[in-house]
């Protein structure tokens, strides 16, 4: 079972096409199952923001599950971005993607949630399922918000039912 | 007293029934590493884009039709705003600037410089208001005022003020 699992995930990964390298399948200790997420990236960039608003990332990122697990979602959760001086709160980074319908931000168009609380962008079973989504991230700032470079995360974690 | 006793019990037996419907086990995944940059912004609006000075009577100080309010929005640490007048020229002549005037509805003290006290001469670019981060917001409201003398001949005479604005990250 393992060696099976592990053939399937490298041709899946392949298959992608991805450019990242390969996420080491994760196992909860004490299961013989395995989940990989992979991302086209890993970095998400807000280059120059000159204007106050909704700025949006360039490009999206995708993101493939593959799980050998007969239930299971990803979620994502942001940290908050540190400055020198200040921070940006959480939840001014916001996702959207074919999941999402509902705008948890009143700024936002329709789709996009603020990353606060985690949101699913993926959610499958039965076992050796491959699941794709495509996400795209938008960033809310503001009048006060002071110029320079913010750096923070958005965590990418599965929920599984062994 | 018995049936009393009997609900507690029933409850506790369904909680315990219940259990885990699932067990779902928590895995982190890959993460992205975000980076935002943030420039300095900053905007500049006036209430208005022209005054009209009506002097239908004999020289001295004439009033502006409008008051002009600044709003400005700022993400910078410190920005200010000034402004500065030209000449106003007609086929007949010209009126310096030494001879427009300008008040700030936030310093009714200035002393008087001609056109009245609070108003500044704009023979020189003048200070309107500075200040830190905001949102746009109005600042400063601004009253002008020219003098005018026997040897101006009549016609219509134009210039214009010109604001500029300053910003430090």
């Amino acid at each position: 079972m393992a060696l099976g699992t592990c053939l399937f995930l490298t041709t899946c990964a392949h298959a992608g096409g991805f450019g990242v390298p390969s996420e080491p399948a994760t196992r909860p200790a004490g299961s013989r199952s395995a989940i990989l997420i992979q991302l086209t990236d890993n970095a998400l960039n807000f280059p120059a923001i000159a204007v106050p608003g909704i700025a949006t990332a360039p490009a999206p990122i995708s993101v493939e599950v593959i799980s050998t697990y007969p239930s299971w979602r990803v979620v994502v959760q942001a940290s908050e971005l540190a400055g020198d001086a200040a921070t940006l709160p959480a939840g001014r980074l916001l996702v959207s993607h074919h999941l999402s319908t509902e705008s948890s931000h009143p700024l936002a168009g329709a789709g996009f949630q603020s990353l606060d609380e985690p949101r699913v962008v993926a959610y499958g079973g039965p076992a050796g399922a491959v699941v794709s989504n495509t996400l795209s991230f938008s960033l809310i700032v503001d009048w006060t918000d002071r110029p320079g470079t913010y750096v923070g995360t958005i965590q990418f974690t599965s929920l599984v039912e062994p | 007293m018995r049936g009393l006793m009997l609900i507690p019990f029933l409850c506790a037996l369904a909680i315990a029934g219940a259990g885990p419907v699932s067990a779902q086990t928590e895995v982190a995944g890959p993460s992205l590493a975000v980076i935002a940059e943030v420039g300095s912004y900053m905007t500049v609006s006036l209430s208005t884009d022209a005054l009209h000075f009506a002097v239908a009577g004999p020289p001295g100080v004439y009033g502006a039709d409008v008051p002009v309010s600044v709003t400005v929005g700022c993400n910078a640490g410190t920005w200010s705003v000034s402004c500065a007048a030209s000449a106003l020229t007609s086929s007949n002549g010209s009126i310096g600037p030494e001879r427009l005037f300008m008040g700030r509805q936030s310093a009714p003290d200035t002393p008087d410089q001609g056109g009245g006290l609070g108003f500044d001469t704009m023979d020189l670019k003048r200070m309107v208001t500075q200040g830190g981060p905001q949102a746009p917001q109005a600042v400063e409201t601004l009253d002008f005022r020219i003098l005018t003398k026997w040897e101006d001949r009549p016609g219509t005479y134009q210039g214009t003020i010109t604001f500029t604005y300053l910003m430090t990250p």
